[in-house]
Order: structure tokens, then C-alpha cells, then sequence
């Protein structure tokens, strides 16, 4: 370690876990525009972690600011307990996987890879690299130039160029984001077996929720450089707690209502006349006025005989009209009473006749997959913003869906 | 139209489109060259007339008498080369990467000497390194060139010339080559721990090569040949192989002599660029 590395990391914290990353108070601007706004996160040692938000919300950023590319105009940046805010890019022990991959066109995919252990004067660098391209398949390639690979080969090598210098914290910048669908897959899987194997600290910096949510350990949201929510996919999916959140990862119905009490952990909430029962520990609201939202793939449609059992909601309304998406059928049905309409998703997993608009129906969903939101946000906040593989269908279809259309291909 | 004369045309379009190239290179190139080295190897005198009789003594004539300005020409050529090199480098460098803004602002002046004539700005020189001129003033003032000492009609006013005059064929190749570098890659170089020092080295330094090698070459070459700033900023002692040519074609009319100069000359240059070439290839070229 040379003088400067010293007096560029002072230590600030005592029993921090090796390779936990934090974030302080965190702010960027970029000639008056805040990018970043004052993001706290802290991200424990050896997990994957998805910054996930639309282009533009500052995710981005945030991974320079950690890989050193950028300076943060205020707040700081800890890892393993050391401030490394002010310490240069190159002296920090993290790495980047650019998503332009960034190789080296002039060395060989060896070299590419050997280039940070040249740099720090590590011994064995022959061994190390060839066992990280033996562990990435491209040991074969060693001696080509990156232009001669595919795509998918490239982003190995970009992969093994950063994990071989054993970083605290392994940063990703979109790496997946110029595969195709099917090797976006495989890659996803890859990168997951990687970091599990290797026990590395990950964050991974992308637009795609699907992509994130089939990764990542843990999520944050971001939106306009803050952090919506933070937690694992379930979580972040089963409990969103804005409506940003609730339209980004995957699809929600948000119906306006009013509290008109809690009884017995249960707030009592009016939607258009009729009554809906949520959670109190699912609403995240201060006011009397909410949005009451459910995932359209929990809905039942039901006739005449269903009859929603106690521990179920159920809405009043007239199917407006239905889409057909093989494995299921999307409907739109309006609740009896107001101009609002919910999108219910049915799987088509028994033979049932397909509803005709007109036909009266009730929806019923169980109590525990409603959430209710603050009624003074606007309620298509990211709606359409979310990128990812036909996203809409994906969102449309949930968790469900998603391991049935796995199945298929 | 039938598919045979279809045929026909794509079969015949190539060689269409390279005519006006060929008939280009073998009017201007070409027949030139046949006559000059069918020139160098007559004899007689321009009074007698000149015949054609393989006179391959001429170039023992030439290589005997004439090696020393040979080697000072190529000599001067190289040391302006390295001079433009050293001095385009960073400013092309600081162009691409810390002029911002005013970018091709500074690249149009890098080439604004350009409009004006040749001769007129090497004649501008003669005042700019006159014993009376500013540089030999200051250079005077700080001790550099004692009082009996000048600047004019030394082989250091000829290489100042010489490198002033082709700058710009040395900046503009090594420009390119910069700026079409991906700046992600010296970006990735830091993150895999390489200092800004580190990174020029074996990054950008290595992927402008290209343009190093096209700008010592369009250097080089001419400069190899000219007799200009020689003649102009230069004396009997600084004369370079140029001038020899210009004074046995143009004064003493001994054509075959200034031929066979002309042609060792052209193969001395492509002997020169290709032994170099085939060094910086086995360097980090691609």
C-alpha cells in the first residue's frame, strides 16, 4: 500500500463488516439539476443488490459516484468502514462491468482480463487468469482479440476482467443490457452462480424489474435520485408502499377510497360504495383518502354461486371487456358504482366460457394481497416507464405466469 | 432486359469504376516514374543529347558522391519528425480531451497555416530567426546562444522549418486517432487500478498508434525531399538531398545525374517507412 492509499482511507468505523458498502447522504447535481438527492443505503457484505428504477433516476450515477467516476457533491461513501469518498477511482478495491463492456480492443481477451493484476503487481497472474477464464468457459479464446468474440463472449470477459481482482464490492452497470432475450437468461443465471460461489458483494444497476427481481437478494426502487422502497422481490412486489413501486414492478389496480375506520388490525376502507378490507400493517398512508391496490393475477372472477369466504374481499362490478393471451385472459371490468376499472387476470387453467362484456361479475382477491397507498400521489406514476422483457405482458401475467411461460420456452 | 446482359454489366462494373483510378495512376504515376528511372540511366549531355545506353554507372556516381547529403537529409527528416511528434502530440491530446468547447476551433488553427503559401511562410521564418529577430534576441538575453553565435543558416533554423512547415500533417492523423477513442476504455483502465499516468500508457497511447504512424509518415516523407527550407533558412553546409536534385536538373542540366538522385532517393524513403513499419507491427499495433 503506497502513502497516499493510507491517507486516503481513514477509518471512521469500528466493526463494519468487510465488503459492506454504505452510502451517506449522498447528492449529486449536474448544473442545477439533482440527480442524485440525498440517498442513504447501506448494502451488507456478499449479497446481490438491484438498484432498479426507470433511465434517468439516477442509479447510474450512484454506481459511478461508488466505482469513483464520479465526485459526489455532498455526503459520503463508506466500504468496509473506510471512508472512500474522497479516494481516486483506481486506488478503490471495487471493479465495474461497463455495459458497453469496455474491453480493451488492442489486447488480447488474456490481457483484457490480466490488466488489473498488471497493474497492481499481483503474482501468479498467469494461474489467475486462466483459472477465471476456465471458470467463464473462454479458455479457448485466450489469445484472440475482443472483436473476434460474440456478444455474449464479451460480456464474459468483461465479467472476468472485473472478478478476478477479487473486488470488496463487484459494481453493474446494465451488463446484460445488449444480450438478447436468450442469452440475457443464461447470463442472468451465470452472474448468480458467480456471485453465490464467490460470496462477492454485488450492486447491480438496472432498468429491467424482471431482470432484478429474478437476481437480486435485496432491491432498491429508485425514482428521480431517491429511493422509493428497499427490500427483497417479494416484498417489494407482494408490499408496494408507492404507487411508483406498485406500476413499475409489474401491474396494479389503484382504486381511489376513504378510511372510515380500523377494526381489529383491519382498516375499513370505502372504494365507489363499497366496502374493502386491508391490513393496517399494508397501509402506508397518513390521510383518510387512499388507493387501495391489488395485483391483477390475484383476482377471482366470480358468478353467481362463488361466494367470497371471510377472509376475502369482494367488488361489485360489470366486465367492460377481455383479451385473450393464451394462458390467460386479461378482463377489464368496471366496479358497479364509479368509472374506475380493474384489470383481473384469469389463468386459463380449467375450461370455463369466456365472460361477455355486460355480464355482471364479483371480484374477489384475498385480504391479505391488498395494500393501501397515499391518495395524494398520482396514481400512473411509473406506469410505462418499466423496461423489460414485453414487460406489460410479463407484469400482467405475475409471478405465476412467469413460471409457466419459463416452462414453455 | 435479359439476365445474360444483367450478367454482363455486374461482371463488367468493378472494372468500370476503377478505370478513371487506373488511368489516373498510369498517366501521373505511373509513366512518370518509367521515364525517370529510364532517365537515370542514360548518358550523355544536355548539349549532345541524352541517349539510352543502361548507364548503371550513374548510381555509383551518385551513392559516392552524394551520400553526405543522403544522410543529411534523412537525418534532418528524422529529428523534424521526432520534433513534430513531440510537439503535435500534446497538442493534439489536449485538443481531443481538455479543450472542451473549443475544440475544433483549435483544430481549424492547428490547419490555418495551411492557407497561406508554402514559400511565404517559410520566408516568414528568415525574419522570425533573424540575428536581429526576436528568438535569437531572447535566446541571447538568457545565455542559450552566446553573442557571436545565430540561429539562421544552421541545421537548427532548417529542422525548425522543417518541422514548423509540416505540424499539421503530424497533429491532424494523431487528432483522429484520439478522438476516436472510446473514453469508457481509459475509464475502464482506472477502474481496474491503472493512475492517469498508467492509463495513457497502456491504453490511449497504444490505440493511437495508427495515427503516430500516418503522421511520421506524411512527415517524413516530404520532408525527406523538400529543398525549400533549406534553401531559404539554410546554408551551403545544411543543403539536403532536395536541393542537390533542384540544382543538377534546374542549373546544371545533368539529367540523368538528378534521375538516379530522384530514384535512390525513393528507394532509400520506401526502404526507410517499410523496415519501421514492420517494427511497430510486431509492437502493440493491431
Amino acid at each position: 500500500m503506497t502513502a497516499t492509499e493510507q491517507v486516503g482511507v481513514v477509518s471512521s468505523e469500528v466493526g463494519a463488516i468487510e465488503g459492506d458498502l454504505e452510502l451517506r447522504g449522498l447528492v449529486k447535481r449536474y448544473s442545477g439539476t439533482t440527480v442524485v438527492d440525498s440517498l442513504d443505503l447501506t448494502i451488507p457484505s456478499g449479497q446481490l443488490f438491484a438498484l432498479l428504477g426507470p433511465s434517468g433516476c439516477g442509479k447510474t450515477t450512484t454506481l459511478r459516484m461508488v466505482a469513483g467516476l464520479e465526485q459526489p457533491d455532498e455526503g459520503s461513501i463508506l466500504l468496509s468502514g473506510n471512508d472512500i469518498t474522497q479516494l481516486r477511482g483506481f486506488r478503490r478495491p471495487v471493479n465495474t462491468v461497463f455495459q458497453s463492456y469496455a474491453l480493451f480492443p488492442h489486447l488480447t481477451i488474456f490481457e483484457n482480463v490480466a490488466f488489473g493484476l498488471r497493474e497492481r503487481r499481483a503474482s501468479d497472474i498467469k494461474r489467475k487468469v486462466e483459472r477465471i477464464l476456465e471458470t467463464v468457459e473462454l479458455s479457448a479464446l485466450a489469445q484472440r482479440k475482443p472483436a473476434q468474440l460474440s456478444g455474449g463472449q464479451q460480456q464474459r470477459v468483461a465479467l472476468a476482467r472485473a472478478i478476478v481482482n477479487e473486488p470488496q464490492v463487484l459494481l453493474l452497470d446494465e451488463p446484460l443490457g445488449a444480450l438478447d432475450m436468450k442469452l440475457r437468461r443464461q447470463m442472468q443465471y451465470e452472474v448468480k452462480q458467480i456471485q453465490s460461489d464467490l460470496g462477492l458483494t454485488f450492486l447491480h444497476v438496472t432498468h429491467d424489474q424482471e431482470e432484478a427481481m429474478t437476481m437480486a437478494d435485496k432491491i432498491a426502487v429508485m425514482n428521480g435520485g431517491r429511493i422509493e422502497q428497499m427490500g427483497a422481490p417479494e416484498e417489494l412486489y407482494e408490499s408496494p408502499r408507492t404507487a411508483f413501486v406498485a406500476n413499475f414492478l409489474g401491474n396494479s389496480n389503484l382504486l381511489p377510497g376513504i378510511v372510515l375506520g380500523h377494526e381489529s388490525e383491519l382498516a375499513m376502507i370505502d372504494v365507489a360504495g363499497q366496502q374493502v378490507r386491508v391490513p393496517s400493517a399494508r397501509v402506508h398512508a397518513t390521510d383518510q383518502s387512499v388507493f387501495v391496490g391489488v395485483r391483477p393475477e390475484k383476482i377471482r372472477i366470480a358468478r353467481d354461486h362463488d361466494v367470497a369466504a371471510a377472509g376475502e374481499n369482494e367488488l361489485a362490478g360489470i366486465v367492460l371487456d377481455s383479451s385473450y393471451t393464451g394462458i390467460g385472459t386479461e378482463y377489464v371490468v368496471e366496479v358497479a358504482g364509479s368509472n374506475e376499472t380493474v384489470k383481473a387476470f384469469v389463468q386459463n387453467d380449467s375450461v370455463r366460457e369466456r365472460l361477455a362484456p355486460g355480464t355482471s361479475v364479483r371480484l374477489i382477491w384475498q385480504l391479505g394481497f391488498t395494500f393501501a397507498l397515499d391518495g395524494s400521489q398520482d396514481p400512473h406514476a411509473g406506469e410505462g416507464t418499466a423496461v423489460g422483457a414485453d414487460t406489460q405482458h410479463v407484469a400482467a401475467v405475475g409471478a405465476r405466469g412467469r413460471a409457466a411461460r419459463r416452462k414453455r420456452r | 432486359m435479359t439476365s445474360a446482359t444483367t450478367a454482363g454489366r455486374r461482371r463488367w462494373a468493378p472494372y468500370l469504376l476503377l478505370a478513371p483510378m487506373v488511368v489516373w495512376l498510369l498517366a501521373f504515376f505511373l509513366s512518370p516514374l518509367v521515364t525517370l528511372v529510364m532517365g537515370s540511366l542514360q548518358s550523355g549531355s544536355f548539349q549532345e543529347g541524352f541517349v539510352f545506353t543502361f548507364e548503371v554507372a550513374n548510381y555509383v556516381h551518385v551513392v559516392t558522391t552524394y551520400w553526405p547529403w543522403f544522410l543529411r537529409s534523412v537525418a534532418f527528416a528524422a529529428i523534424a519528425t521526432v520534433c513534430a511528434l513531440l510537439i503535435a502530440y500534446p497538442l493534439a491530446y489536449m485538443i481531443v480531451f481538455k479543450s472542451g468547447r473549443w475544440k475544433y476551433l483549435l483544430l481549424v488553427l492547428v490547419v490555418a497555416p495551411l492557407f497561406a503559401s508554402f514559400l511565404v511562410r517559410t520566408l516568414a521564418w528568415t525574419t522570425i530567426l533573424a540575428d536581429q529577430g526576436v528568438v535569437v534576441g531572447a535566446l541571447r538575453t538568457v545565455g542559450l546562444l552566446g553573442p557571436d553565435q545565430w540561429l539562421l543558416a544552421t541545421p537548427v533554423s532548417v529542422i525548425a522549418g522543417l518541422t514548423y512547415n509540416f505540424l499539421p500533417f503530424m497533429a491532424l492523423p494523431i487528432f483522429v486517432s484520439l478522438d476516436r477513442i472510446d473514453r469508457r476504455l481509459i475509464e475502464a483502465a482506472g477502474d481496474l487500478y491503472a493512475s492517469g499516468f498508467r492509463a495513457f500508457r497502456r491504453v490511449t497511447l497504444p490505440l493511437s498508434l495508427p495515427g503516430i504512424a500516418a503522421g511520421t509518415l506524411l512527415v517524413f516523407i516530404p520532408a525527406a525531399g523538400d529543398f525549400v527550407n533549406a534553401q531559404l533558412l539554410g546554408s551551403v553546409d545544411t543543403q539536403m538531398i532536395g536541393n542537390v536534385i533542384d540544382s543538377q536538373y534546374l542549373r546544371a542540366l545533368d539529367y540523368p545525374t538528378a534521375s538516379a538522385i530522384s530514384v535512390t532517393l525513393i528507394v532509400l524513403i520506401i526502404g526507410l517507412v517499410a523496415l519501421s513499419l514492420r517494427r511497430a507491427r510486431t509492437d502493440e499495433l493491431f
